[in-house]
């Protein structure tokens, strides 16, 4: 394993050596200080991932919701099933579309009221698509409705973003996805209601 | 050293013959460092890799996600070490009398169950059996896994005192040159602090890889930023260590100059390139997206080539042939532009959209020449199918010139690597053995070549018949026996006994007959060989010293 210029490499001498030279404190105050920078910049990866870890779940809860409703087979997708709210009024009965049930998901009492952006609370929790260029995107949870392709040619879904008149329907292709620190879209669910 | 090895340690190792009881054969061929040639190093060597396995397991087990998916593995990876370590520890325990640490002790096994490396061997497998017994949390029962790797102390501990003694009166640089930079100060820690880096190159490389699987990623994102931040600290601080030490390196003497000669290295730039994108994705974060740096995390791999002679080989091999390559190079890329220009022209009204212009269709020849061949673009017309064959044929000959000139050049170089090493044998032999320190060096040597034993064996038996024909002066020619006058007497002797033996038992009569006719001998051999013939039996040459 040892290079064979190397093995020869040695630079001992006879004479025993004082073991501490002046120089030797400054490499380990430099080693020290190289050290806290790894460390530093670990810990600021770590807040980051910590943050990344938060959106995540913000998107598991989203898609969580959205399982939850795909699951009430019977039902149809009105504004009441769309936000869980209980009542007989003609506007909770009438066809859900995403923008009056995202509102009615996140208002006080919603089932996602509790979610917050973790990277800024200034920042939209669900939200339109990913900036790599717009910081107050990061973080948001973005949902797409994917379109398969006509039959007989090549399995192939092409998605595009939830728009806020788009209804919700039985049998819509819904994909989850976050927004991580660079603005980068992250994955987390496709569901079928 | 030209004999073959011992096959099997407990027949060759010294101790092991008949008449040694049971547990001294099993002490000397298990355990005792002191003993050549037994499996001592390799027990060792295994159980440092089941307890490094051990806490991989542990690490992986925390991760929800895995566990659940391979609980059974990881409960049957359990049962198994803990079998393992439990039998090391009963085997050590019944060998404890045959350890001279515990030779005085009137209580020998008594005395290894209190020595702290034992008590560290019982806490690695308490835990399992307490939890049969006793309802334990199984956080706490991690944890007390994590006592494992304090078995590791075994081979740490004695590897430290050797270094300490190697080093002895020596400063603390050259303590981190003898650490971090191979030499005859390292000894066993230096090896270890290798296998370190090694492992860790290793890991970083599979952690990036993996992360490039969304799946994976989505699950131990945490996971790798903690892996990565290790990673990145063991390797500034070697990084750190090799910069401060480098000084005692020769061709790097100097405190500025010789650090900024080692900065300027490929090895130095390569650690450099392993540590930077960890720092700069970081400290750049709010500028510039760096996160395509991360792919250069994969250039930790280079570190490797600090430890295999294979590629300082390719340097030695491209140095030397690069006018001979830069040749080859010129001609194929006059082919290319040629092929490009008539791809152009013959096709480019048939099919514009392909080739365009003679840019696009350089694309088009580079895969064709190289007989790549993937097919997106290809000939229509009659005349470029047929420009194509002609090119193509061709293109497999000169394409090829690269490669077969690398492919001799480097056997060329192992061959010069071999007969290296032969002439160093020649040297070795020159008091006919081969002692213990240069066994060493010739088996680190033979690693390195990559020779197996048969062949470092049979280079051994070159060499020394080598030595045995330098050291026969009959054999000599002139510039040897110029440079060696004791071998000169020794010919002229010889020479001149020959003479005389022609003289007594040949036809002497005839011979002078011969001599004194024609121009068969010059004057100068005419009168040398009357004057031996005059005195053959006058002279009775002595003994010769040898």
């Amino acid at each position: 394993m040892a290079d064979k210029t190397c093995m020869q490499a040695d630079s001992a001498s006879p004479q025993a050596v004082a073991f501490w030279r002046v120089g030797d404190w400054g490499f380990l105050a430099a080693l020290g200080l190289a050290l806290l920078t790894v460390v530093w910049c670990g810990r600021f990866s770590f807040k980051e991932g910590m943050l990344l870890e938060v959106t995540k779940s913000n998107g598991e809860a989203v898609a969580s919701w959205a399982a939850q409703i795909a699951g009430r087979k019977g039902q149809p997708l009105t504004l009441a099933t769309c936000a869980s709210i209980t009542g007989e009024s003609p506007a909770l009965q009438g066809q859900a579309d995403w923008g009056s049930c995202r509102q009615a998901l996140l208002a006080q009492g919603g089932p996602l009221a509790q979610l917050s952006n973790p990277f800024g609370p200034q920042n939209p929790v669900l939200g339109p698509r990913c900036d790599k260029k717009n910081k107050s995107m990061r973080g948001v949870v973005m949902l797409e409705k994917g379109t398969s392709s006509l039959p007989g040619m090549p399995a192939h879904v092409t998605w595009e973003l939830l728009a806020d008149e788009d209804a919700l329907v039985r049998g819509m292709l819904l994909r989850v996805q976050a927004c991580d620190a660079g603005g980068y879209a992250l994955k987390i669910a496709e569901i079928k209601l | 050293m030209t004999s073959a090895g011992p096959t099997n340690p407990a027949e060759k190792a010294p101790g092991m013959g008949p008449g040694v009881g049971l547990r001294q054969r099993l002490y000397r061929l298990l355990l005792d460092a002191h003993t050549p040639g037994n499996w001592h190093q390799a027990v060792d060597r295994f159980l440092a890799i089941l307890i490094i396995a051990n806490l991989f397991a542990l690490l992986f087990e925390h991760v929800e996600v895995i566990h659940s998916a391979y609980a059974s593995w990881f409960h049957w990876f359990e049962v198994a070490s803990v079998f393992i370590f439990t039998v090391e520890y009963l085997l050590r325990l019944y060998l404890a009398p045959e350890d001279p640490e515990f030779a005085r002790a009137r209580f020998k096994r008594w005395a290894y169950a209190r020595s702290p490396f034992a008590i560290v061997d019982l806490l690695a497998i308490l835990p399992f059996f307490l939890a049969m017994f006793v309802q334990l949390d199984l956080r706490v029962l991690r944890a007390l896994r994590l006592l494992r790797l304090f078995k590791l102390l075994r081979v740490l501990v004695p590897a430290v005192h050797e270094f300490r003694a190697l080093n002895r009166g020596r400063s603390f640089r050259q303590h981190v040159h003898a650490l971090v930079w191979p030499s005859e100060h390292g000894g066993r820690l230096h090896h270890y602090f290798d296998t370190f880096l090694v492992v860790w190159v290793v890991i970083s490389v599979v952690a990036v890889v993996l992360e490039s699987v969304e799946s994976i990623h989505y699950v131990l994102n945490l996971e790798f930023i903690v892996l990565d931040t290790v990673a990145a600290a063991i390797f500034t601080l070697e990084f750190m260590l090799r910069l401060f030490s480098v000084v005692e390196q020769p061709g790097y003497r100097g405190a500025v100059a010789g650090r900024f000669r080692y900065v300027r290295s490929p090895g130095a730039l390569i650690d450099l390139i392993a540590i930077l994108p960890f720092f700069l994705e970081v400290l750049l974060h709010h500028l510039i997206d760096l996160r395509f740096l991360r792919v250069f995390r994969l250039m930790r791999l280079l570190k490797l080539t600090r430890y295999t002679g294979a590629t300082k080989n390719l340097g030695i091999v491209l140095k030397r042939e690069w006018p001979v390559l830069l040749a080859a190079t010129f001609i194929m890329m006059l082919l290319v532009v040629l092929t490009a220009s008539l791809g152009y022209l013959f096709e480019h009204d048939a099919q514009p959209d392909k080739f365009e212009n003679i840019p696009q269709s350089i694309y088009w020849a580079v895969v064709t020449l190289a007989s790549v061949g993937y097919g997106d673009i290809s000939p229509v017309t009659p005349a470029g199918r047929a420009m194509t064959i002609v090119l193509s044929l061709l293109g497999i000959g000169i394409f090829a010139i690269p490669a077969a000139l690398l492919s001799s050049a480097f056997s060329d170089q192992l061959h010069i690597e071999r007969e290296k090493l032969q002439n160093e044998l020649f040297i070795m032999l020159a008091d006919g053995v081969i002692s213990a320190d240069e066994r060493e060096t010739i088996e680190a040597e033979a690693k390195r070549l990559h020779l197996g034993r048969d062949e470092v064996d049979r280079l051994i038996e070159k060499a020394r018949r080598q030595r045995e024909a330098a050291s026969n002066h009959s054999l000599m020619a002139m510039p040897q026996l110029i440079a060696q006058p004791a071998a000169a007497v020794e010919r002229y002797r010889e020479l001149l006994s020959q003479i005389r033996q022609l003289a007594v038992l040949g036809d002497n009569a005839r011979m002078t007959e011969l001599m004194a006719s024609g121009d068969r001998a010059t004057g100068f051999e005419r009168q040398a060989w009357e004057w031996i013939n005059q005195r053959i039996h006058e002279d009775v040459p002595p003994k010769r010293a040898d």
